[in-house]
């Protein structure tokens, strides 16, 4: 479990980004952080994973205070950075080098996803192209078996295949004991996979709700004509009409549209934060 | 489990240090032992012996720790390799100790072995070439002679290479964008920033200056006869131990503090 109690967070000492940031992540569950470039995603990852130091307040990881970045916190916690570079070895060379500080490592998994992700076992890494290492590093992280495995920005970089491949790849390893947490602005790719949104916007929680909740308070849907007597969040013109984000005030039942969700939360923060809070 | 230090985990990350990168750690320790032997072999051919060595083992002892230490703790220079560095599950101290027993243990005795064997093949060489039927023969043989690491050269080698070293790891984890430069300047910008400051203040108390070491004496010339007066023994005697062991040990210690507070 994370447990983050008024985090203040900056940059700059006179320029907060986050101020008494309150939020708790439970095991077993995916979570998708979603937000604009420049929004703070990062920094709150790099928070919970002991790259970054708050200014005041706490957070706990599983027990462990990340600033510490003690070797028992560290085995168990497996930081993907939006960018990665591997080192000029060998899978092999890779393995022996870096399996041995992760005590859960699983050699057999580990091959199993390269399979899987169609990345090449001969010559050095760093040959690979940029979206093979991206890929090898999400094997080796999804070997490691950590009870908390951040994600920033998974998909940049990855084919069409490959982002199908990893949706399976996260689905399929999350158990009652691990915490994933993905941050990312494409949103679309992550759709099917997360099961409890965040979103950040200048530092601020704006949403903080499982999928279940937010199909139950919003409605993602197409109409063909726009109805002034029923007030729309947010609207979008496309080939068949207009799809739409409504309140659902009628308990219908649709599909969370991702990337809708999010357009309708950065221009109607208060309007969607008053829907949730009820 | 052991959060500051554990013998196998430890054991580990030195092995994934120096095989990560071979060509980075074992080709810059190639390139450097080759460079002294090419300067040596220069100077030795252009000047005299004494200059050749103790040119060649400036240059490889002191240039070679100051990038060996950039290699081993400038991670930061890009996003992957910082977050890869600071997420290692091992502690500050491990990866602290790691770049120390790199720097100090295995390329500082490797270095001066090298060094050793190169000195005295080059000298070997030379004495076997001379012809003892000569007359000049003893004067000759004299004029090449093996650098003696006890000596007073080396010893200001020494203390060079280890505050350099010190100020390299320190440096590249105060500034992420090309620390070896940043450090450098720094280096530099302090030695001769002590020097001119002290020719300036020496200046002062002496008109016919020719040349002012700092914290260790100055060189004057009055009528045509030239002198030197050097510190007191007793303050010589300190500002040797401060340049030998307190700045050092500061600089290594700025390390550890700096890299167990690093954000990134």
């Amino acid at each position: 479990m994370i447990i983050i109690n008024k985090l203040s967070f900056g940059y700059h000492a006179k320029k907060l980004l986050y101020k008494n940031l309150d939020l708790t992540l439970s095991k077993g569950k995916i979570y998708g952080i979603l937000g604009k470039n420049g929004a703070g995603k990062s920094t709150l990852l790099k928070n919970m994973s002991g790259l970054l130091f708050p200014s005041s307040g706490s957070i706990t990881v599983n027990g462990f205070i990340p600033q510490k970045r003690e070797p028992s916190f560290l085995e168990n916690i497996y930081f993907i950075p939006e960018e990665v570079e591997v080192s000029p070895l060998t899978v092999i060379g890779y393995l022996n080098l870096f399996a041995p500080f992760y005590p859960e490592f699983n050699r057999n998994l580990f091959y199993a996803y390269l399979r899987d992700l169609e990345i090449k076992d001969h010559g050095k890494l760093s040959d690979l192209s940029l979206g093979q290492q991206k890929k090898f590093i999400i094997a080796f992280a999804l070997a490691c078996n950590t009870k908390l495995l951040v994600l920033d920005e998974p998909t940049n970089g990855l084919d069409i295949p490959s982002k199908s491949w990893f949706r399976k790849l996260i689905a399929s390893v999350l158990s009652e004991e691990r915490i994933i947490i993905i941050s990312t602005h494409q949103v679309k790719d992550l759709e099917t996979l997360i099961d409890h949104v965040i979103v950040v916007d200048n530092g601020e929680l704006i949403l903080n709700n499982s999928m279940a909740e937010i199909s139950k308070k919003l409605c993602f849907k197409t109409i063909h004509k726009m109805d002034e007597r029923n007030p729309v969040l947010y609207s979008e013109e496309s080939l068949n009409g207009y799809t739409v984000v409504t309140e659902n005030t009628n308990d219908e039942d649709t599909k969370v549209n991702l990337e809708h969700l999010f357009n309708t939360i950065t221009q109607q923060p208060v309007l969607v934060k008053a829907i949730f809070k009820h | 489990m052991n959060e500051i230090f554990n013998l196998k985990r430890f054991l580990q990350l030195l092995r994934k240090t120096i095989f990560e990168k071979p060509i980075q750690m074992f080709g810059l320790s190639f390139l450097v032992f080759a460079l002294s032997l090419i300067i040596y072999t220069c100077f030795r051919s252009i000047s005299n012996y004494q200059s050749a060595n103790i040119i060649s083992f400036f240059i490889g002892l002191v240039l070679g720790g100051f990038f060996l230490a950039a290699a081993v703790m400038g991670n930061f220079s890009n996003t992957a390799n910082g977050i890869s560095f600071l997420t290692l599950p091992v502690s500050a101290f491990e990866k602290w100790l790691t770049a120390v027993i790199i720097i100090c243990v295995l390329y500082l005795p490797l270095y001066l072995l090298f060094f050793r064997i190169m000195d005295l093949t080059m000298i070997q060489i030379y004495h076997h070439g001379l012809d003892p039927n000569k007359a000049d023969y003893k004067e000759l043989y004299d004029k090449a002679r093996i650098l003696e690491y006890t000596g007073l050269e080396a010893k200001i080698f020494f203390i060079f290479f280890f505050n350099v070293t010190g100020a390299m790891l320190a440096g590249s984890l105060y500034f992420n964008k090309i620390s070896v430069i940043k450090v450098a300047l720094i280096c530099v910008a302090v030695f001769f920033g002590f020097y001119s400051l002290n020719y300036l203040i020496a200046g002062i108390f002496f008109d016919s200056l020719e040349a002012a070491f700092p914290f260790s004496g100055v060189s004057i010339e009055l009528a045509n006869q030239k002198g030197r007066i050097d510190l007191p023994p007793q303050a010589s005697g300190i500002v040797l131990i401060m340049f030998q062991y307190i700045f050092p040990a500061l600089l290594y210690v700025l390390a550890f503090v700096k890299l167990r507070e690093k954000e990134f």
